[in-house]
């Protein structure tokens, strides 16, 4: 896999507005605002064939939706950020989230309790995949893959595989309660969000952060902690892969074994959008924006009357247009200093 | 280069992991009486033939620097395509005809989108995945197809001797892929390509178009891995390829590990895949619960991968 070694020399010469004009400038900007361009027409089209669409239930559906795999898509977000891959995403959301429900539900545990232990799940499993990465030097895909087989054990154990269904009424207005008039997920969103977003672009860690995932030996020899870093990176992905695991199951106010399967791919195409939508930088939002994008295709779909064959195909698709506008804008980036390939 | 002599720690690094298969092969067979008997390892060989065929093909695309998931649709589209048209009465050779067209149409697309628009193959093999998945729902809606045809069915079910017919495809595609990849010089450009892409260039090689055969071909090998995989289950069930994905993954990596550290190779993804189906075989004749199964493949990948690139002495990152 080719290293782009020059990013960040062109990064620092095109914010000091050195060079990047005319035509190159075009080419960022063709692959920045073209999916805006792209989604602005897909709303058109079917806000002209169902106006349903952009009324305030919808819109609400679709935010809680988009809440439910924001988290996780954060996470993942903030990994890939970092020059990494986070796979065992899915099976960390399912065993919190199996985990949770049992003590709520079958040990009687408080909401609180069972909360926090959820959670922590993640926090262990986050920890793991971290040291293996950043420790032991294993290739993130190939360590995450292994912990995503280990998970399978505790998911079914908790259980023995049987689902869950939740009695306390507290878990369930997690997902489907509303305050004043505004459904409980999106606050919780907007929460995470604030805080994601704060940590990212306005730490220090979060900065070098993002700038291991630019150059990690320039990291180096500035003395950044790269691998404490990188270990970060790997738990906060598994704290935000339960909260999606959690909050999907109070949702349906149900704990299944295969509840989680859907947050890898989906996180995936989500954080992927993210890190093209607004041209590298402000991932966490682009992120919001992907995952938005990525809950809208289906729900519009589905409003025009597409069964679920036609949903492969849009995230498909959506992923295509995802990494072409990433190739299209790191070329014209790469135009500008970036020695010949 | 001059080569250093063997330290142990290479010979952990490069033949542990065929220790720990050997070591798992007698420990089961001294726990459980069963594991050790003709049946059982024909039914490991059989069971891992279309996961090792696969996961050569992934091998390949490995070796060459790049990856490609797009077998996870692939196997599915291939399944159901095969399944149904049977199923409407076309003829076998027919049918094998048009998913060998399939596959060859697939194989072209990834190197188009991997080599001609030079996407990152990860990102661009996980999209040709989702799409080869939206034509397998799109063409069977989801129901499974049964194949019923004896003469068809014989393909996998066939004995020549003791030996099942899929081992022997097991091992005749493990052998042309050995002997091409280390003996001819188009194999030797393929493993060069991974390790130095700009002087493979400078040298005169046409990099990019062989770089797409390498696609092309291990297209053709997950195609032929999908006809397998559905005549030994006996008809098409949604999404076959997905349960594959993981575990071909799992096999290549382990191969990794295994030989020559930290690199693709065959004989490595031939052992890989027959461990863990040894680990399946054997933790259920101990009557294990079945969930505790991918616990111990995942430690084990664990364990063999991190003694591999421990001695890296920097992360590795994935590029995008």
């Amino acid at each position: 896999m080719s290293k782009s070694n020059s990013s960040v020399i062109s990064l620092d010469l095109r914010n000091s507005g050195v060079i990047g004009t005319g035509s190159r400038k075009g080419g960022r900007a063709i692959a920045q605002y073209g999916i805006f361009v792209i989604f602005g027409g897909f709303y058109t089209l079917i806000t002209i064939f169902r106006p349903s669409f952009f009324s305030l239930g919808n819109l609400y559906d679709i935010l809680i939706d988009t809440s439910l795999i924001s988290f996780v898509s954060w996470g993942e977000a903030i990994v890939i950020t970092a020059g990494n891959l986070d796979l065992s995403v899915g099976n960390v959301a399912g065993v919190a989230a199996m985990l949770t429900c049992h003590l709520l539900t079958n040990l009687g545990f408080g909401l609180p309790i069972s909360l926090v232990m959820g959670v922590s799940v993640g926090g262990l499993v986050g920890l793991g995949n971290g040291l293996m990465v950043s420790r032991l030097n294993m290739n993130s895909l190939i360590a995450t893959l292994g912990t995503m087989f280990v998970l399978i054990g505790p998911l079914f154990w908790i259980t023995n595989g049987v689902m869950v269904t939740v009695v306390p009424e507290s878990f369930s207005y997690l997902g489907n309660g509303t305050f004043m008039n505004i459904p409980i997920p999106i606050y919780i969103m907007a929460a995470v969000f604030l805080f994601c977003y704060l940590f990212l672009e306005k730490t220090k860690l979060g900065r070098n952060i993002q700038m291991i995932g630019q150059n990690i030996e320039a990291c180096r020899f500035s003395g950044i902690d790269v691998r404490n870093l990188a270990l970060l990176t790997f738990i906060f992905c598994g704290l935000l892969s339960t909260f999606s695991g959690i909050l999907l199951a109070a949702r349906q106010s149900l704990g299944n074994v295969t509840l989680g399967d859907r947050f890898v791919l989906e996180a995936f195409i989500a954080s992927m959008l993210g890190t093209v939508i607004f041209n590298g930088k402000n991932v966490i939002t682009g992120t919001l924006f992907g995952a938005i994008f990525l809950v809208s295709v289906s729900n519009g779909l589905t409003l025009l009357g597409a069964g679920p064959e036609w949903m492969y195909f849009s995230q498909g698709s959506l992923l295509l247009v995802a990494i072409l506008a990433n190739y299209y804008s790191k070329r014209s980036r790469l135009k500008i200093t970036g020695p010949k390939k | 280069m001059k080569k250093k002599p063997t330290t142990l720690g290479q010979i952990i690094n490069n033949y542990g992991t065929t220790f720990a298969f050997i070591l798992a092969i007698i420990v089961f067979s001294i726990i459980s009486k069963r594991f050790f008997s003709v049946e059982n390892f024909q039914n490991i060989l059989v069971q891992s033939t279309s996961l090792g065929i696969c996961a050569f093909g992934l091998t390949l695309v490995l070796i060459a620097g790049e990856i490609d998931l797009s077998y996870g649709g692939l196997i599915g589209l291939v399944g159901a395509v095969l399944a149904g048209m049977l199923k409407q009465g076309y003829s076998p050779l027919f049918v094998s005809l048009v998913i060998l067209a399939i596959g060859l149409t697939t194989g072209l697309l990834n190197a188009i989108l991997i080599v001609g628009l030079k996407l990152p193959s990860f990102l661009a093999s996980v999209a040709v995945m989702f799409l080869c998945m939206g034509t397998e729902r799109v063409y069977n809606l989801g129901i499974t197809t049964w194949i019923r045809d004896p003469q068809v069915l014989s393909i996998v079910q066939a004995y020549i001797g003791p030996v099942p017919a899929p081992v022997i495809y097991l091992f005749g595609i493990f052998v042309i892929c050995y002997f091409l990849q280390t003996q001819t010089r188009m194999g030797q450009y393929v493993r060069a390509l991974g390790e130095n892409i700009d002087a493979v260039k400078e040298v005169g090689i046409r990099a990019s178009l062989t770089k797409a055969a390498v696609f092309v071909v291990a297209a053709v090998l997950f195609t032929f891995a999908a006809y397998i995989e559905t005549l030994r289950n006996g008809g098409a069930t949604m999404f076959a390829g997905r349960q594959l994905l993981l575990y071909v993954l799992a096999a290549s990596f382990l191969g990794m590990a295994t030989f020559k550290a930290g690199k693709a190779n065959f004989p490595g993804t031939l052992i890989g895949a027959l461990f863990l189906y040894t680990i399946t075989s054997g933790l259920a004749g101990l009557g294990i619960k079945y969930y505790l199964v991918p616990v111990v493949q995942g430690i084990i990948l664990i364990i063999a991968v991190a003694i591999s690139s421990a001695r890296r002495g920097k992360i590795e990152q994935i590029q995008f």
